[in-house]
């Protein structure tokens, strides 16, 4: 049996993973055939162009929003005047197409390699991606998938390419240049994928096993069986199926994370054995416009979270309108982020509120339903949405008991004063919201968006506080919003006594990752 | 062409609409600040270029290839220039879009 070899890069995306190793094919010296006439290359191109956007624009249709924008990128990289530009002016000068463009985007590849500055996302891999997909339109091939599960060893790998395959089966990238600042890093971090860069040349067989340490930057071609052990292991406490198991800290205190859900999309990337349950459904997310008032399709929808939770809790937030999500006709003056937004808005407009209501109490029987009500600022609006389920409960006849009700904590002044939300059955921290309503700098302006960048430091000393609180009120607290995702405010937020956290499916693995590290009670 | 208050560049040929911004995001750091520019850039008719930071070297505005490798950070001086079919409109749109930042669009919407 060989040896295990040993290589050493740069870390780009973390997490560990072994599987059989995907060698890339390096592409062979091309040689064109001569080519038709210029008007005939140039139609060929302009075809192969057509084709290549369309593939794009395919890939772009389950796309995450970060995936999107690159798709974008490269559709715009296709239809750049200047590019093109340059290939038909050497199909005038008698190169065929697939030459031509080759020439072009190779010496573009070779400006993008060169100009090697970390602050900015590397190029080369969208050029060499644009470049393989067009010569692919050109021939009439298409661009070649891997085999799911294994370690994809290469140069570099097209954002594309990685964007076409199938991940959820693990495997990982180990690439002999690249860089932790490209776009597939990128995705690769989004998708908990671990990568390792700059390994150099890698000696492995097709098949070979290859373990791809994507926190340390290195890979190990044909591990040792006790390496093999702990990659795996490794690897299932990265990833959120199957479960992990029971989810504590470096000192064992329990931490249980829960789903954000934005999307019926967000279901699919999650197994609900991997979760505590679902901590924040945004409806104003889910549901159109349209059917914002349409009480049966709230009622299907809270039916179909309940049926997927499988028993566990499904937490349900009141539409938060107004804001920075407005609703048509319901955002006339006012609702911006210091108006008419959230509860306050739920209180003005009872139409708008009642039909969501009377859902959630129908429901509220096949499970553990439970119901957030956002932007609450004083203990009385949460008595006057209280006293609104019971109205509705009431005429509806037929219900046993109210679901549990709880509030988003996200406006400093209830933050300040939870000890006085004794009528609250449960805390959830939005620390977007509270971000915004701190610096007095709002979400959408983007002149200021330097500000909320700064805000950790106040909403963790306010959490601190609101945490105290909540507890010598014997209320459950969690955060949901941006701030319980983020690896680096982990250790103090179990610190401030959160151990709930509920976050979107792709920040479940960083978690998992780094919780088991860090203690709770602040000593390190 | 006054933009912004600043008085025409008196070397610009007639008929070449000019504005000089300084940029608040950047540009060439993310894919969605340049496309939104190059974008815009291309719903006009006219031939439009930019100088980022007085180098003499004018590039085509609806080049994304160009746009992202000129790497425009906030705080950069570019100059824009555009000649042809509503010339005038379109520098004070990419102007506005450049100085507002309002080309990353997105990043706080799906947030509690």
């Amino acid at each position: 049996m060989a040896s295990p070899r040993e290589y050493s890069g740069r870390p780009a995306s973390e997490g560990i993973a072994i599987g059989p190793a995907h060698i890339a094919t390096v592409p062979e010296p091309l040689e064109f055939a001569a080519g038709g006439s210029v008007a005939t290359e140039k139609a060929r191109l302009a075809d192969a162009i057509t084709r290549a956007v369309a593939d794009l624009t395919a890939l772009r249709a389950h796309a995450t929003a970060e995936s999107a924008d690159i798709v974008d990128v490269q559709v715009e990289m296709l239809e750049d005047p200047e590019l093109i530009g340059a290939v038909v002016e050497a199909i005038e000068a008698g190169s065929p197409a697939a030459a031509a463009w080759t020439a072009v985007l190779d010496r573009l590849m070779a400006e993008a390699e060169s100009d090697d500055d970390e602050a900015f996302p590397s190029r080369a891999a969208d050029f060499a991606d644009i470049r393989a997909r067009l010569l692919a339109a050109l021939s009439g091939e298409s661009l070649s998938d891997f085999p799911k599960g294994s370690v994809f060893l290469g140069r570099d790998i097209a954002p594309s390419v990685f964007l076409a395959h199938d991940w959820s089966a693990g495997g990982a990238l180990a690439l002999s240049a690249g860089s932790p600042s490209s776009h597939v890093a990128m995705l690769a971090r989004s998708l908990g994928v671990p990568m390792a860069v700059g390994l150099g040349e890698i000696d492995a067989c097709e098949g070979e096993a290859v373990l791809v340490d994507g926190t340390r930057g290195t890979a190990i071609v044909n591990p040792p069986p006790a390496m093999r052990q702990s990659a795996t292991n490794g690897r299932t406490a990265a990833l959120d199926d199957p479960p992990a198991g029971p989810l504590k800290t470096a000192d064992g205190e329990p931490v249980r994370l829960w789903l954000n859900v934005n999307s019926a999309d967000d279901l699919n990337r999650v197994s609900p054995e991997a979760i505590a349950g679902i901590g924040l459904v945004r409806t104003e997310f889910l549901i159109g416009e349209a059917r914002l008032l349409d009480e049966d399709f709230h009622f299907t929808l809270y039916r179909q979270l309940i049926a997927w939770a499988q028993g566990r809790p499904v937490t349900v937030r009141l539409l938060d309108l107004g804001g920075d999500k407005p609703a048509a006709g319901l955002s006339a003056s006012g609702s911006a982020a210091l108006g008419l937004r959230g509860a306050r808005l739920l209180l003005a407009r009872p139409d708008v509120a009642r039909p969501q209501i009377r859902a959630l109490l129908r429901a509220a029987g096949d499970g553990d339903l439970r119901v957030l009500v956002p932007v609450v600022t004083v203990p009385a609006e949460l008595d006057r949405l209280r006293q609104m389920f019971m109205e509705e409960a009431a005429a509806l006849g037929n219900i046993a008991r109210l679901p549990q009700i709880g509030m988003m904590v996200e406006v400093p002044a209830a933050a300040l004063t939870l000890d006085l939300f004794g009528n609250a059955d449960f805390f959830s921290f939005g620390t977007n919201d509270l971000g915004q309503y701190l610096a007095a700098a709002a979400r959408e302006e983007t002149a200021v968006a330097d500000l909320l960048g700064e805000m950790a430091e106040p909403i963790l000393r306010l959490l601190a506080i609101a945490c105290g609180a909540a507890a010598r009120l014997g209320r459950p607290v969690s955060i949901c919003g941006d701030m319980a995702g983020d690896p680096d405010c982990a250790q103090r937020l179990l610190v401030a006594g959160l151990r709930d956290f509920s976050v979107a499916p792709t920040r479940a693995r960083s978690l998992r990752h780094i919780i088991p590290r860090l203690r709770a009670d602040g000593t390190t | 062409m006054t933009m912004n208050g600043r008085p025409r560049n008196v070397n610009q040929p007639a008929g070449i609409c000019r504005t000089d911004v300084v940029v608040r995001h950047d540009i060439g750091l993310h894919a969605r600040p340049s496309l939104a520019f190059t974008r815009l850039a291309k719903s006009f008719p006219c031939s439009i270029e930019i100088e980022v930071n007085g180098s003499g070297i004018w590039l085509n505005a609806k080049s994304i290839v160009r746009i992202m490798g000129a790497r425009i950070r906030n705080g950069a001086k570019l100059a824009i220039r555009a000649e042809g079919a509503r010339a005038e409109e379109a520098i004070a749109a990419l102007g506005a879009l450049l100085e507002s930042g309002s080309g990353e669009e997105g990043q706080h919407g799906l947030a509690p």
